[in-house]
């Protein structure tokens, strides 16, 4: 009986990855497509690749908050 | 004050106990498991550090954990963004994990380790600053971290002064010495986030 159970949990398993892949796949095309899409349209640059430090460096000032503890309470 | 430090959900977790700002204990997950590179929570190295700082939970402060996980989302979904439709696979495989477990941090550990106090977030380079300059002999050091990338901090510079350490510039994602070494790594058939030592080994 344990054997049985066993292997309805594995088709489940299968089933259930199945199922996320395309729910996600659904999600993918349907939310992040369109605003992808969106964003180029507007020429949005999210990975900021337009902006380096200076010429030919891309260092930057840090965008940081000093390690304080009300700093490092927040999960963002 | 005792303070639990925990990385978990990448690669490699791991813990570490502190004691009035010295190290007691600290340990590998994949020590206990057998299982390389294991990413998921550290019970077993908490319980050894804890076992030997003689303490236990209830003990402890407070849980510091490595990087900030809302910031690394944003970055991750921008990035999502960015790349359409070439990120559908990435898209697939790592959002599940992000909403079983990455964004849940404080309940995951509440949950798994019965801890019930506050959960500090350092951000990813700060945590690397500190591994490296906090337990070295100078009172005074410049900091340098080159990383794959964290948040959104691919490499840093820093100031270390005391138990103060200064952020002062940072190369930002997608500009990544630590990934470019990765892509590398990959390239000639080894693992990702494995075997870049291998890598390293092989250079003349």
């Amino acid at each position: 009986m344990s054997g049985l159970r066993e292997g309805w949990l594995q088709i489940v398993a299968c089933f259930a990855e199945v199922q996320t892949l395309a729910l996600l796949g659904l999600i993918y095309l349907l939310v992040i497509g369109p605003a992808s899409l969106v964003s180029r349209a507007v020429r949005a640059d999210f990975l900021s690749k337009r902006e380096l430090g200076g010429p030919g460096s891309a260092w930057r000032e840090a965008d940081t908050r000093p390690p304080r503890l009300e700093n490092v309470k927040q999960p963002f | 004050m005792n303070i639990l430090g925990i990385s978990c959900f990448y690669h490699d977790s791991a813990a570490a106990v502190l004691r009035d700002g010295e190290l007691v204990a600290a340990a590998h997950e994949e020590r206990f498991t057998r299982k390389r590179h294991d990413p998921d929570l550290p019970r077993n190295a908490v319980a050894y550090c804890l076992r030997e700082a003689g303490i236990g939970i209830g003990d402890v402060d407070y849980v510091a954990f490595y990087d900030k996980p809302f910031i690394k989302f944003e970055r991750i979904l921008l990035t999502y963004l960015a790349t359409f439709p070439r990120s559908l696979p990435s898209f697939t495989k790592a959002i599940p994990v992000w909403l079983k477990e990455k964004l849940w941090i404080p309940s995951v550990i509440a949950r798994e380790l019965g801890y019930e106090g506050e959960i500090l977030f350092a951000e990813h380079h700060q945590s690397h600053a500190a591994a490296a300059f906090l337990p070295s002999p100078y009172e005074e050091a410049a900091i340098l971290t080159v990383d794959g990338v964290g948040e959104w901090a691919t490499a840093t510079e820093a100031i270390g002064r005391g138990n103060q350490i200064e952020m002062v510039r940072e190369i930002r994602f997608p500009h990544s010495l630590g990934l470019l070494y990765s892509a590398f790594t990959y390239y000639l058939g080894f693992k990702v986030n494995s075997a870049e030592y291998t890598v390293m080994g092989a250079a003349p």
